[in-house]
């Protein structure tokens, strides 16, 4: 059990931590039977706050998707009305394999809401937020500014089209396309 | 085949150890860069490597659970690592022992926290020896806390066989082959509760109920190498470590001061 006075002790998998009169569980910690016990490895630390037990782990942090997270991902097919992505970045961390997500046409820029086929294309990697992760796919929402297509090809010839002043230009072959541009457009590192 | 020695009349089994005395046990964690967590485990002549992956994203997704996590395992024996060749091919034998590791590890795992994910745990052997589904699951058990996943606890698994109409830890190829009962049991420690309890052979109930106090006395000796490859890998002091269950500790000395 944990005396005030060892406030910091490493923990393994399953030891006793305290009992639930004492303190409450908080991350990195389980309930059985009334028992606190540790869930990973590391170090226990009373929260006084919330006069609960935490244990900070020192194995890698798991790289799940929550909601609220932002997100990169690889376009795949799109119709009017959704388009089917998959996650290849979750809070800047990179993942493999990948999660599947799916963007409906409600969750991009007013101006696109009449067709998603005009806010990205299949092949644009996109950045884009989790709004529920309780169905089968991830739902992502692109509303808002910082939202929307970072890298895109041209049509084509296939060569990644450069932001000119909100209009999408290809360098070669001087096509001009429409997306959602996202605020940093071809800024942002993805591996 | 174990003798009886003339002199002291004390009973030897065929690789000279005590009834229940474990082979050497080395476990080695983080062992394998591409994977989430792994471990290595050397148990005897038994050498296995294990990785784990995930949670990620189930494949198939038709058969992800909706409301938590697939643990899924794979064991498989390496063509060399039996004499004669062994075939690749995934085995009844393999399936069998995939099964029993994911119900050993199932209750120790928070798969309800995952739903629509899966855990892979993927065992290869590279030299077997006896014992290995023992094995696998306390290599398994540490690559799973090597992988950063919440449990509830380590599992360590031991057998205890019959040869000789005595009951002996941790069976080598030999013992395995040659004796009258394998009962392999699969043990929480800080929980005390038993995830796996397999038997074959014929053993008397007695001989069961004292089978299983000899299985989870050598688990208990697992448990502590367990942790002692986690402490390693993560640079705790072992001074430095609470020490969670003196009397536990206390108990191993003194059997063991008794039997010498």
């Amino acid at each position: 059990m944990v005396n005030e006075s060892k406030e910091k002790k490493k923990v393994m998998p399953g030891e006793k931590l305290a009992v639930i009169e004492e303190y409450n569980k908080g991350r990195g910690s389980y309930q059985q039977n009334g028992i606190i016990r540790a869930s990973e490895v590391g170090e226990a630390k009373i929260n006084q706050e919330k006069r609960a037990i935490e244990v900070v782990k020192y194995t890698k942090e798991l790289i799940l998707p929550e909601e609220g997270l932002d997100v990169i991902a690889e376009t795949g097919s799109v119709t009017r009305r959704d388009a089917r992505v998959d996650i290849i970045k979750i809070d800047k961390k990179l993942i493999d394999p990948t999660y599947s997500g799916v963007l409906h046409v409600n969750e991009v820029n007013r101006e696109f809401s009449r067709n998603l086929e005009m806010a990205l294309r299949t092949g644009d990697i996109i950045k884009a937020k989790i709004i529920n992760t309780k169905n089968r796919l991830i739902q992502l929402s692109m509303l808002g500014q910082e939202y929307g297509v970072l890298y895109a090809y041209c049509a084509r010839c296939g060569t990644i089209l450069q932001n000119d002043h909100g209009r999408l230009t290809c360098t070669k072959c001087n096509r001009v396309e429409r997306r959602q541009i996202a605020r940093n457009y071809g800024k942002e590192e993805i591996v | 085949m174990s003798k009886r020695t003339s002199k002291k009349k004390q009973w030897i089994r065929v690789d000279g150890r005590q009834y229940n005395e474990l082979r050497e046990v080395k476990i080695e964690s983080g062992v394998l860069p591409n994977a989430d967590g792994s471990a290595y485990i050397e148990m005897g002549r038994n050498k296995i490597i294990c990785g784990v992956f995930g949670p990620r994203e189930m494949h198939p997704k038709h058969m992800a659970k909706p409301n938590e996590a697939v643990l899924k395992c794979r064991y498989h024996m390496a063509p060399f690592s039996v004499d004669p060749r062994r075939s690749p091919a995934p085995s009844r034998r393999d399936q069998e022992i995939t099964m029993v590791m994911r119900f050993a590890l199932e209750p120790a795992v928070f798969l309800e926290r995952y739903p629509r994910s899966s855990i892979d745990i993927y065992v290869e052997i590279l030299e077997a020896d006896g014992g290995t589904r023992c094995a696998s699951i306390n290599a398994a058990s540490v690559a799973l806390v090597d992988a950063g996943i919440p449990m509830k606890d380590l599992v360590s698994a031991c057998a205890v066989g019959k040869i000789d109409d005595r009951l002996i830890v941790d069976l080598g190829d030999y013992e395995d082959k040659k004796g009258q009962s394998d009962l392999p049991l699969a043990y929480m420690p800080k929980l005390e509760k038993v995830t796996l309890l397999q038997m074959d052979g014929i053993m008397k109930t007695e001989e069961v109920e004292e089978a299983i106090k000899l299985a989870i006395d050598g688990c208990k000796q697992i448990y502590e190498i367990q942790r002692e490859a986690l402490k390693k890998k993560y640079g705790i002091d072992k001074t430095k470590m609470e020490e969670d269950t003196p009397d536990e500790d206390d108990a191993g000395d003194t059997t063991e001061v008794t039997e010498q």
